[in-house]
């Protein structure tokens, strides 16, 4: 049976660049498929990636109670101080906890692109804070200094929108603000922000709170007793969430919508191409009648055929697979697409690619399906005949 | 003397990859008007291509072609094609119909080159379909009619429009002896009854014997006349 | 036309390809139809906008809050015929995936100032009298089977109520109805003075004003005049038309033209791909029967426009039916997004790319045609 199944697999395969256009036609079909899937995928992997990029499973944020995010808090510095000398939080070498109370406020700025407008996020915090965020490393200029107007501004953020640069000055809400430094994250989220000292953030937008608290913790697993010490605590009114989590949850409803996108045009293409491809197929057992009706005359089984033309089938898609992988690779990885006024560096992962492999294979099956039942029902004396 | 169709001195050569082939030397034929004329002649001997060209399919590398008193052969492309739908039917040895429409639909094909209408086209579609006797087969495919009942159909399709002369390339060539002895006779009484000029090409010598006059080809040269001169 | 009968034929020669042709043709113009619609639907809603509403918002960002006193002093900026503030109340209804688009309002006043959204006066005085009561648009009553008299909690993503919770219960007393294609029937609207009173930050502020200008040829003056107010104090604002606001949210959404632009491509670009092929194929095939329409006296020409014919029809079929199912679809689009689409321009667009699918897919196979010698192709050369 085997050698049965390999002998006709390998006239067919053997026979394919006699069909070379109508083959064409499956393998770019497949490609332009998986091109558009992969890339529209790409975005929300990016967006992923971007958020997932320095999240550490050691850190947790802790915002106001009923604060869907983190610019809606309003933890007052008692509260915070509270915070941080709760079980569970990291002491650094001096004794004192690592733990940041942070200043989050969004402000409105004007892209260079097309003079529209974007939302992008005012981050105030301190010493600790950077501690926590090693990542974070000033490329150009200086760090803010304390009390000062001064504000540091994301590399993505600088590129993307007007005055930003290092040296320009900056309107917001009535004062002037000048962007001493840029800084980078390794290509996170973060890059789309501004960092400034949180009391001085918090006095320039009339804020009397904070609006969160980033803490430290002595390991991974201390999160559970920290969280319980905080949401047990009367004088507190605070939700407790891993970084990561909160990063995940943010991000959730943008990442389900592109991924909705990704996945509702790539399955409406790929309807279309198993059109296609049946339709190629087709033609390919047409065009081999005559020789598959003279193997089964020598006696090869039904089976090997239906094999053969499957087989065929999937050694056309997979190709194609690869060649619009190959495409959205090129073409857009490590693009950056501004959604909402964000950046993020779009991401061909090798999950996408493996997925539009296993897309074609998925074409290539369904496409090769029915004609090869045909294949294998060919009555085989009238195809012997057949001019 | 001058007939319905005249051949004066045709050259036909072929260019075969970078070959060039001379396929008919130096020939020259009359066929009288209501003449019933069978080609007869081993294979390779030019026949078809004599066909083609008295037929206005193709056109002599030299030489003189008229047909009723046209030079066919300065006609081309657009002009040839017209004139073919005036002047020629031809039936072909596999019959060549469309297989996607019906009998009737077959042979309504030539006149829609017409400006007859719709109502025009119909009786004349009836009326050639009544000769050949398959009336009550016009709604069928190709596929649902027997070999015979195809070259009728064909047949009649030839003859729809009119024309001047009636081409046939091995009609019965796939046909049985006794289906091929109908479409013989069928042929025969468009000659006799209709005054149709035919010229048929065969290689079956019982075939020839229902046209009037044999006329022999080997080797792209008319047998029994020497070249140049007028059989 | 007399030879429509031959195109009709030439076309369904192999039915069972013909088919899975069309079906190809009919799946990408349906995508395209889908793609180009929610496109078209977008651009038209900044068409629809009103040119005599502005939008004041605070300089710092649309979510920061602005002093009530700004009202008294825009109502006063001359040109403006009426203000109204309104508190940004959005949320989230049972899953905290079932958003509610929500403000928080002076009934009179923003009803007023935006007579589109149509409601009987009674409700309006319920509403009034209610601290707690909401009017919600048709449609958002309709997508969760809210009636009047129903008590719906919703849970605020920006304001906490004085009890601790994020959770803050209306009761319906009155449904809106409106064609408005900007504010459609999707909002709940419910007391200023309820969310104002009842949150714990931001108390006597507004999210933004609505302002109605008397002359929208003067609307562009006024909102510099009233920025000007406003200018250089601590809660300095932005002031926008209608028009701009929206053409600014669908900015930031991204480029999505280009991205639907590219997704189009692609689709047509495989299209072309596999249905050139078909009728490529289906030439080839044919090649006899065409020689044979020759011998009978049709033209090379005439065998040209037969071919042509044949694919225009069955692109324009093909792709008019899929067309024809994406606007069938649209009302369901409607519901999802809000913004109602035109079929018209997308379908007249769409017929287009048809045409200009069949002309290239047709015309190599076409000219083959056209070219083919008789005798040659008789013979079986």
């Amino acid at each position: 049976m085997f050698k049965q199944i390999s002998t006709v697999v390998g006239l067919n395969i053997g026979s394919i660049p006699q069909r070379l256009g109508s083959s064409l036609v499956i393998v770019i079909g497949v490609a332009c498929v998986v091109a558009t899937m992969v890339s529209l995928l790409a975005i929300a992997e990016g967006v992923i990636v971007s958020g997932n990029r320095n999240s550490s499973p050691d850190q947790a944020l802790v915002l106001s109670s009923g604060a869907s995010a983190e610019y809606m808090g309003a933890i007052p510095r008692s509260q915070a101080d509270i915070v941080g000398e709760a079980p569970g939080v990291k002491r650094d070498a001096a004794g004192k906890p690592v733990s940041q109370p942070r200043a989050m406020v969004i402000v409105e700025v004007t892209k260079k692109s097309d003079g529209g407008t974007a939302n992008i996020g005012f981050v105030g915090t301190g010493d600790q804070g950077f501690a926590m965020s090693p990542d974070v490393k000033i490329v150009a200029g200086r760090r803010f200094k304390a009390g000062l107007r001064e504000l540091i501004a994301g590399r993505l953020a600088s590129q993307n929108f007007k005055n930003l640069g290092l040296g320009d000055h900056i309107m917001l809400r009535g004062s002037e603000w000048t962007v001493v430094g840029i800084y980078e994250d390794k290509g996170g989220i973060a890059e789309n922000s501004m960092i400034a000292d949180a009391d001085t953030v918090l006095a320039a937008f009339d804020r009397n709170a904070f609006q969160s608290v980033q803490v430290q913790l002595e390991s991974p697993a201390s999160y559970d007793k920290f969280k319980d010490a905080l949401t047990s605590n009367p004088q507190l009114n605070v939700t407790v969430k891993r970084e990561s989590e909160y990063i995940k949850d943010q991000l959730k409803q943008l990442t389900t919508v592109l991924n909705f996108i990704g996945y509702f045009v790539g399955g409406v293409m790929a309807v279309g191409a198993v059109f296609g491809a049946i339709n190629t197929m087709y033609s390919a057992v047409d065009a081999r009648a005559r020789e598959i009706a003279t193997l089964r005359a020598i006696g090869f089984g039904g089976f090997p055929v239906v094999i053969s033309v499957l087989v065929e089938s999937l050694v056309l898609s997979i190709p194609g697979a690869l060649i619009g992988a190959a495409v959205a690779w090129l073409v857009f990885n490590g693009k950056s697409s501004q959604i909402a006024g964000l950046s993020f560096p779009l991401a061909v992962t090798p999950g996408l690619v493996l997925l539009g492999v296993i897309w074609s294979l998925v074409i290539g099956l369904i496409g090769g399906f029915a004609p090869a039942i045909r294949a294998a029902r060919l009555p085989v004396a009238t195809a012997l005949r057949a001019t | 003397m001058s007939g319905l169709v005249s051949l004066r001195n045709v050259i036909k050569r072929y260019k075969r990859g970078r070959q060039v082939v001379e396929v008919l030397h130096d020939l020259s034929l009359d066929i009288p008007k209501g003449d019933f004329l069978a080609l007869m002649g081993p294979s390779g001997s030019g026949k078809t291509t004599l066909l083609n060209l008295i037929g206005g399919l193709d056109r002599p590398t030299k030489g003189e072609v008229e047909v009723a008193g046209e030079r066919i052969d300065r006609l081309s492309g657009g002009r040839l094609a017209k004139w073919r739908s005036r002047h020629v039917g031809f039936v072909f040895q596999f019959y060549n119909l469309m297989p996607t429409l019906s009998a009737e639909k077959n042979v309504e094909l030539p006149l829609l080159l017409t400006s007859l209408s719709a109502a025009q086209r119909k009786q004349n579609v009836r009326a050639a379909l009544e000769l050949v006797g398959l009336t009550d087969r016009r709604r069928h495919k190709p596929s649902q009619l027997s070999g015979g009942q195809q070259q009728r159909v064909a047949i009649a399709r030839a003859i729809v429009a009119d024309p001047t002369l009636l081409v046939c390339d091995e009609p019965t060539g796939d046909l049985d002896r006794e289906t091929a002895v109908e479409i013989l006779g069928l042929l025969q009484l468009l000659n006799r009854e209709q005054g149709k000029t035919i010229v048929m090409v065969t290689h079956d010598p019982k075939a020839a014997e229902f046209a009037s006059r044999i006329l022999n080809l080997d080797k792209g040269a008319l047998v029994g006349a020497p070249a140049g001169r007028a059989a | 036309m007399k030879f429509l009968p031959l195109v009709w034929a030439g076309i369904w020669r192999k039915p069972g390809r013909a088919i899975l042709t069309l079906l190809s043709i009919l799946n990408a113009f349906l995508l395209f139809g889908m793609l180009q619609g929610f496109n078209s639907g977008l651009n038209n809603v900044a068409a629809e906008t009103h040119a005599d509403i502005l939008y004041t918002f605070s300089r710092v960002s649309q979510i920061e809050p602005l002093p009530l006193s700004h009202l008294a002093q825009i109502q006063r900026t001359p040109g403006v015929r009426a203000a109204t503030p309104l508190i940004i109340f959005n949320s989230t209804y049972r899953q905290p995936t079932t958003r509610v688009q929500a403000f928080a309002v002076d009934p009179d006043g923003f009803f007023g100032l935006y007579p589109s959204l149509k409601v009987p006066r009674a409700q309006l005085e319920v509403m009034k009298r209610t601290r707690t009561g909401a009017i919600v648009g048709a449609d958002l009553a309709k997508r969760h089977g809210w009636k009047i008299g129903d008590r719906v909690p919703l849970r605020s993503l920006l304001w906490a109520n004085r009890d601790g919770s994020p959770t803050w219960p209306v009761d319906i007393v009155g449904i809106y109805n409106t064609t408005d294609q900007v504010f459609s029937a999707n909002a709940l609207l419910t007391n200023y003075d309820y969310v104002d009173q009842g949150r714990t930050v931001a108390n006597g502020t507004a999210g933004f004003y609505m302002v109605r200008v008397a002359d929208p040829n003067q609307a562009n003056q006024v909102a510099a005049s009233i920025d000007k107010l406003f200018a250089n104090s601590p809660h300095e604002t932005k002031t926008a038309s209608e028009r701009q606001l929206v053409q600014d949210q669908i900015k930031q959404i991204g480029d999505i033209g280009l991205v639907i632009g590219a997704i189009v491509g692609a689709v047509f670009f495989a299209l072309l791909f596999s249905v050139g092929a078909v009728m490529m194929q289906s030439m080839r095939e044919r090649i006899p029967e065409l020689a044979v329409l020759k011998t009978l006296g049709f033209s090379d020409g005439r065998i040209l426009w037969l071919i042509l014919s044949e694919s225009v029809v069955f692109c324009v079929i093909s792709g008019g039916l899929g067309l024809a199912a994406a606007a069938a679809l649209f009302p369901l689009i409607k519901k999802q997004i809000g913004f109602s689409i035109e079929p018209g321009p997308v379908m007249l667009l769409g017929l287009g790319f048809a045409v200009g699918l069949a002309i290239l897919t047709g015309l190599p196979p076409a000219i083959r045609g056209m070219r083919l010698q008789i005798v040659d192709a008789l013979a079986g050369r």
